[in-house]
């Protein structure tokens, strides 16, 4: 298979991209140099070969860069000094992002940036600057042809990647936090097998039923959702964008004495002085307002005609005016949906919706979470999300708060003044005047921490909906909602401080993947006498209750919990739970001495011949 | 069924308040010498010297504590972690969600014979201080056994 360039338009786009990162440096040398006139006969030269070697390189690399569509899996060549050869099976495939700039659309071209579950932070495992259309529905189609084929396909992918690891130079590692500072587990081909045998096993057990002849893009989808002009000018009205924007015209406005020659500058600010206060006011109402004007802009043309579309067990988003980008995900790669309402959106009775997935499927810099939803009515947002992600509760259940809300108050009073009063002293040694200001400042934070302690104890909340955990935490002013399947949490951590212990309450902490990074949410100052969770955290959340098996053939793999002693099982119970746990023999040394394999119904009617079979757990099996 | 960690942790432990009490000694020595040179104040030395005395006597001292309270227990679906006594805090990890055991051992470890365990989920990476090489191994291999059959019987 003859490898294929990229468009010559995805030259044009790097040069560009290359020169926005540059942006910041080159312009602030080119000002260096014209302001200089003694060093201009070395430094203008200079530039001019910089600038040179910078689209040399860039021309260099788009050469270098070549991609062929196999059967199984897509390989990239490129790097220029170093070669980097990437292989991406299509089964490892999590996120497609589509995106279309303005200048691409005559000629039918798009960006596509390939995520898979594993690869280096902040960067997609793949991107393809600019190739036809056609290339894009490819690779959607042999993607969907693969998960529609997990027994054949999967088996052959296990071992075409198997294969590929140990010549592909970026084998999909298996997602550690690199935020715990400990060494990575480095490229273990074992736990890669792992990896890759479980996603195998995940798209077996996902029960893919959709038919062989997957349904292309141009199919009936299962459920579309097109936001409404009004939500959509409510969204970009409510958002609080235009801050950055002021702070950075304030910036800009600070380094004007910087650019613009100084008797200027100077003169601008004699004229602005002797105008009036009531001037003075509107102009800066007029700033502000083209910031307003600005953000909202920017919203409106980011999420312009947003579309949401199910096809089988693919999600689908597009959205943009200027970029139409799409992003899709496969609904089993979703491990948690988040819902989120800043202060001014909650009332106005609006909430977002995002997904967490395991990849970097960026909407922008600072969002790694794609939205499903970028804005709906509180009410209506769990039965609109039904249709979309089939495990979402359809309306949400009452969410059990914490224990009080008063140590809230007090955790955010005392953080405030205590920030204050260190302030405060180390001021005092430095510049004595500014003690009053600060101990004011301090004060009045401390009634905002008020406020805000007592909002965070109000907003929390946890239930649980089946093999749903949902939690809500609002801290900041932005109320969180996270709704998780039992499956997709990592770990579990109890925390109980000594002084609460009388009181039996605690705090839980929730441990999902986001991105590439782990993401914790924490609930404090639960109360351990209610239901589980937290009481029962750990317990609840190794229950392995499968919801396909139906309600009677459900084996919970009950463990006696934690602190059994606070929880005395009458002795039926207890044989009943040590049945339940796998091993019917009573002999304690035997369970512990042999591995669970060896306790397959089988040998264990000749190893336990005291039992009865009837009893067993196995029995379904071993017929 | 909750298990201890071996007792030369604890010697490990020491060295590693020794090491730490070094290192501010050096920063101490650092801050004497640009006193010297470029007259920086006085007042930084003194912080340094002062934490070169009381963060390795901290560790020091906390070292019983921290043994005497850290427990681990696994079982057939679930890795518990449990630490502390005055911050309890246990942590617990599915079997099911292991993604990967790896045993790591720097100098000092392995002139004890021990090794650190760590338990890697998709997100997020527990550990075990350390514990003898055996041990450790028993340890991975009954973990990815359980992991195994976890994801076989799903």
């Amino acid at each position: 298979m003859t490898p294929n360039r990229l468009h010559p338009l995805a030259l044009l786009i790097m040069l560009g991209k290359g020169l926005y990162g540059w942006a910041a440096i080159s312009l602030a040398s080119a000002w260096a140099i014209l302001k200089d006139a003694d060093s201009r006969w070395w430094s203008l030269p200079l530039a001019a070969v910089a600038l040179i070697a910078f689209v040399v390189i860039y021309v260099l690399r788009y050469l270098r860069f070549t991609y062929v569509l196999g059967e199984d899996a897509i390989t990239i060549n490129s790097g220029l000094f170093v070669r980097k050869t990437r292989h991406i099976p299509y089964a490892n495939i999590q996120t497609l992002k589509r995106s279309q700039w303005l200048i691409l659309q005559p000629f039918d071209l798009l960006s596509l940036s390939i995520e898979t579950s594993g690869h280096e932070d902040n960067d997609a495992e793949a991107e393809l600057v600019a190739v036809p259309t056609a290339v894009a529905a490819t690779i959607e189609r042999r993607r969907k042809q693969t998960s529609d084929q997990p027994t054949a396909a999967g088996q052959a992918l296990v071992a075409a990647s198997v294969t590929a690891d140990s010549t592909a130079v970026t084998p999909p590692a298996t997602g550690q936090a690199t935020g715990d500072g400990t060494a990575p587990a480095g490229d273990n081909p074992a736990a890669a097998n792992q990896v890759i045998a479980a996603e195998a096993a995940d798209q077996i057990a996902a029960g893919v039923t959709t038919s062989p002849n997957a349904a292309p893009d141009t199919a009936v989808p299962d459920a579309t959702y097109r936001i409404a002009a009004r939500d959509l000018n409510l969204y970009a009205l409510t958002s609080m964008g235009f801050v950055p924007i002021i702070a950075v015209l304030f910036w800009l406005y600070d380094k004007t004495d910087d650019f613009l020659p100084k008797g200027w500058v100077q003169g601008a600010e004699q004229q602005l002085a002797a105008l009036a206060v009531v001037v003075l006011v509107a102009l800066g109402l007029l700033v502000l307002l083209l910031g307003i004007a600005a953000a909202y802009l920017g919203i409106l043309q980011k999420y312009y005609q947003f579309t949401l579309r199910r096809d089988g067990h693919t999600l689908t988003a597009t959205r943009g005016l200027f970029n139409r980008t799409t992003t899709s995900v496969r609904i089993a790669r979703i491990q948690a949906v988040r819902v989120r309402a800043t202060l001014l959106r909650q009332w106005c009775h609006l909430a977002s919706v995002q997904a967490l997935t395991a990849s970097n499927a960026a909407d922008d810099e600072k969002d790694n979470d794609l939205v499903l939803m970028p804005v709906v009515q509180s009410r209506q947002l769990l039965p609109v999300m039904a249709p979309f992600v089939p495990w979402l509760p359809t309306a949400l259940p009452p969410l059990t708060g914490p224990a009080a809300t008063a140590p809230f108050v007090r955790n955010a009073v005392l953080g405030y003044l205590g920030l204050g009063l260190a302030v405060a002293f180390g001021l005092h040694f430095w510049q004595p005047h500014w003690v009053p200001i600060v101990l004011v400042v301090t004060v009045v934070l401390a009634l905002v921490g008020l406020l805000q302690g007592r909002y965070a104890g109000r907003t929390q909340g946890v239930a649980t909906h089946g093999s749903l955990l949902i939690a809500q935490t609002g801290s900041w002013g932005t109320r969180q909602t996270d709704f998780m399947r039992r499956a997709n949490i990592q770990s579990l951590s109890v925390e109980q401080p000594r002084w609460l212990r009388s009181r039996e309450r605690c705090h839980l902490t929730i441990n999902l993947r986001r991105a590439n990074h782990n993401e914790a949410i924490e609930l404090r100052y639960l109360s351990l006498a209610a239901a589980s969770p937290p009481g029962d955290a750990a317990f609840w959340c190794l229950r392995a209750i499968r919801p396909r098996d139906g309600g009677g053939a459900a084996r919970p793999r009950l463990q006696p919990s934690p602190s059994a002693a606070s929880r005395p099982w009458s002795p039926r119970v207890a044989m009943r739970r040590r049945f339940a746990a796998g091993c019917c023999c009573r002999r304690p040394w035997f369970r512990q001495r042999y591995p669970p394999c060896y306790r397959r119904c089988r040998r264990r009617r000749l190893h336990c011949p005291g039992r009865r079979s009837l009893r067993c757990r196995h029995r379904l099996r071993c017929r | 069924m909750e298990e201890h960690l071996p007792q030369q942790i604890k010697q490990v432990w020491r060295i590693g308040a020794g090491l730490s009490l070094l290192w501010w000694l050096a920063v101490t020595i650092g801050l004497l010498v640009a006193n010297h040179l470029w007259h920086w104040p006085l007042w930084l030395i003194a912080i340094s010297l002062g934490m070169a005395l009381l963060h390795p006597a901290i560790e020091l001292a906390l070292i019983p504590y921290r043994y005497a309270f850290w427990r681990f227990r696994i079982t057939d679906t679930a890795v518990y972690l449990k630490e502390g006594a005055v911050f309890q805090k246990e942590t617990a990890i599915p079997i099911r969600r292991i993604q990967n055991v790896t045993l790591e051992a720097g100098p000092i470890l392995r002139a004890h014979g021990l090794q650190e365990v760590q338990i890697q989920t998709a997100s997020t990476t527990d550990s075990l201080a350390g514990v003898t090489t055996a041990v450790a191994n028993q340890l991975r291999d009954r973990i990815l056994a359980l992991a195994k059959e976890a994801r076989d019987d799903a």
